[in-house]
């Protein structure tokens, strides 16, 4: 068989993609529900221009020319190289439970530190999932937080997907490390489509992280990935994740966890690449006491338009959620903050909180906030502010007046804006965002 | 200029304002006060220019299967040019609010300042659906929305009430003291007169 399917979507390239993986029936009849849903489905009517993305034209399935392995000496050395200059095996060197990596529409490397297996943690890709003992795990979750039926790329998702992992933790483990996967988007032309599922277990707790980039090139590329993230009682999830699309990527990625009883979700999100993203990470608290924080910055620059936010879902008394949204926009790009808090008649006292501070960087640029709230619950207590603004002169003297140049306290000044995401990042990832924000910075200063 | 407009069971003099538009250094202050089972869509559209004002206070209390639904757009195309919208809504019974507000900075509305602020008080069966919106093409501006959703405070009820007043009582006071800025605004007195007739019933 061929490396790529050919362009297009049709049920033989579905078959394909299935029979490539040794899938079970399931999962193929899973696959051509979600084309028929893909196909019936209109383009979103709202958001983002998505009229130049034709998906005739885009590749959905490409096969690195290795199998996935174990060990870093086993990746063929050009793609090892490029995960080497990303500073993927020096992370995990460094401080990571375990790493996946994934090379258009494969993992190459996956592998899981034997301290943390130990613990029972099971940390693989989801195609190897499908054949474990964690096979009816993967049956019973797959989806289910996001179903084909949500949108029409969720539908394109569940007939395409390909690579991305699944973790299991068991009852009360503590991770102590971060396990992270990270996706690297390499051909031209091309879609990816991985599917991280995570199931934690009560009173257990997980950081996860997710790295994304890829190279530019003069066709659009699509990035459909979709996160599924089970919060058990009293159990807590970190997901952070630090995207550095290129400019002819559109990112349409779907995320969401749903929080039982004391449960904790923690979404920490740095956007800066892209053509085009819409990505609103999504909590459902459904249990007593369930919270959610989210933490996220976004910085539109030159011929991006980044519509990105957050929902959430209270359902249950007592459950807490706050958003801390920070976005940023400049030569000329387009930033659009969406964000929906949902609360339902069943969650008695439940809390909510949203903060999103906009900051346009000059006159070139737009900002938009779109926050919606729904509220069925009188004894809910919801608050929101939000500001959009520029970086204030007297702030700018300020530092002119200690030395610094104009365009050195601006550069500051936006360092301290974005402190909140950078902060909750372990420090390798945190030193990235701010490189990406410097880097942003400097582009025609 | 002022505009006060009423909307309760007794009278109305309320309109959609779908045309404001304030021209170089106009000033508008638009007070309104409905009060009552209501069902009906609001509109309040403004353009403002060089220097102009706007200054919108609107108190809603819906009663029973009242169904509102409150838009205001307000587009800010000339440099200093400022909008405050102050909304304040108690929504008792199973009544419905939903309100849509948008502040759009136009490009080259230097200096210009928009403000949304929202209070909201629910009663157990009411639902309030809000979208505050702020659309800026200029980097020289200011934008700001708050949102406030809750309930009465439980320590205020309980100061009222073992002070002899009933539950009901107790939660009509304090709602009315949190729309008294409003309808200090309001210096008409047969107007008020037909307020504070709604407000007791």
């Amino acid at each position: 068989m061929a490396s790529k399917t050919p362009k297009g979507l049709t049920p033989e390239i579905v078959r394909e993609i299935s029979a490539r993986k040794n899938e079970p029936k399931w999962m193929l009849e899973f696959r051509l529900r979600s084309l028929r849903k893909y196909l019936a489905m209109p383009m979103p009517s709202w958001g983002p221009d998505l009229s130049e993305l034709d998906i005739d034209n885009i590749q959905s399935y490409v096969k690195p020319r290795k199998e996935m392995v174990r060990n870093w000496k086993d990746v063929p050395d050009d793609i090892r190289q490029t995960f080497e200059d990303l500073g993927i095996p020096e992370a995990e060197r460094a401080g990571l439970a375990g790493v996946g990596a994934q090379f258009d529409s494969e993992l190459v490397y996956h592998n899981v530190k034997s301290a943390v297996a130990n613990q029972g943690v099971y940390y693989d890709s989801i195609e190897n999932a499908m054949h474990s003992k964690y096979r009816g795990m993967v049956h019973r979750y797959f989806m289910q937080l996001v179903p084909p039926e949500d949108h029409k790329f969720a539908a394109l998702h569940g007939a395409v997907w390909s690579g991305g992992s699944f973790v299991y933790v068991p009852p009360n483990t503590s991770v102590q490390f971060p396990l992270q996967s990270y996706f690297r988007f390499n051909a031209p032309g091309a879609g990816q489509f991985e599917h991280t599922l995570i199931i934690v277990d009560e009173g257990a707790d997980l950081h996860f992280i997710e790295g994304c980039s890829a190279p530019k090139y003069n066709i659009a590329n699509l990035h459909a990935g979709c996160v599924e993230i089970f919060v058990k009682k009293n159990a807590s999830v970190k997901y952070s994740t630090v995207e550095n699309w290129s400019k002819n990527m559109y990112n349409l990625n779907t995320k969401r966890a749903i929080v039982e009883a004391g449960g904790k979700m923690e979404w920490v999100t740095g956007s800066f690449g892209s053509h085009v993203s819409m990505l609103y990470p999504m909590a459902i608290l459904n249990g007593v006491g369930a919270s959610m924080e989210y933490t996220g910055v976004t910085f539109a620059g030159e011929g991006k338009d980044l519509d990105t936010g957050v929902k959430v879902v209270h359902l249950a008394p007592r459950t807490t959620s706050y958003i801390n949204a920070k976005s940023l926009a400049k030569d000329g790009g387009k930033n659009t903050f969406r964000s929906l808090v949902k609360v339902t008649g069943r969650a008695k006292n439940a809390k909510s909180f949203t903060d999103c501070q906009s900051l346009m960087l000059d006159s070139k640029s737009t900002s938009n906030t779109v926050p919606k709230f729904d509220i069925s619950c009188s004894s809910a207590d919801i608050a929101h502010e939000a500001n959009v603004g520029k970086i204030s002169e007297r702030e700018i003297n300020y530092l002119r007046t200690r030395g610094l140049s104009e365009d050195e306290a601006r550069a500051l000044i936006v360092r301290g804006f974005t402190n909140d995401v950078s902060k909750e990042l372990p420090f390798e990832y945190a030193a990235e965002m701010n490189n990406l924000i410097r880097l942003e910075m400097q582009e025609n200063m | 200029m002022k505009v006060v407009q009423i909307l309760t069971p007794n009278f109305s003099n309320i309109s959609n304002l779908n045309e404001i538009e304030l021209g170089a250094n106009e000033k508008m202050t638009l007070v309104q006060v409905i009060i009552g089972d209501i069902t009906q869509d609001f509109q309040i559209n403004a353009t403002l220019a060089d220097n102009a004002k706007l200054d919108v206070h609107t108190a809603i209390l819906a009663r029973n299967k009242s169904n509102i639904k409150y838009n205001y757009n307000v587009e800010h195309c000339g440099v200093n040019s400022v909008s405050n919208f102050n909304l304040v809504s108690s929504l008792s019974g199973q009544s419905h609010k939903e309100t849509n507000m948008t502040i759009h900075f136009c490009k080259g509305a230097i200096g210009a300042h928009g403000n949304e602020k929202e209070m909201v008080i629910l009663a157990d069966r009411a639902k309030n659906i809000s979208y505050p919106i702020i659309d800026c093409d200029e980097e020289n501006v200011v934008g700001n929305h708050s949102l406030s959703s809750g309930h009465i405070d439980e320590s205020q009820l309980e100061y009222l009430r073992i002070r002899g007043f009933s539950e009901e009582q107790a939660r009509n006071i304090i709602t009315r003291a949190r729309i008294l800025d409003i309808l200090n605004l309001i210096d008409d007195d047969d107007k008020l007169q037909y307020v504070y007739e709604a407000l007791n019933e």
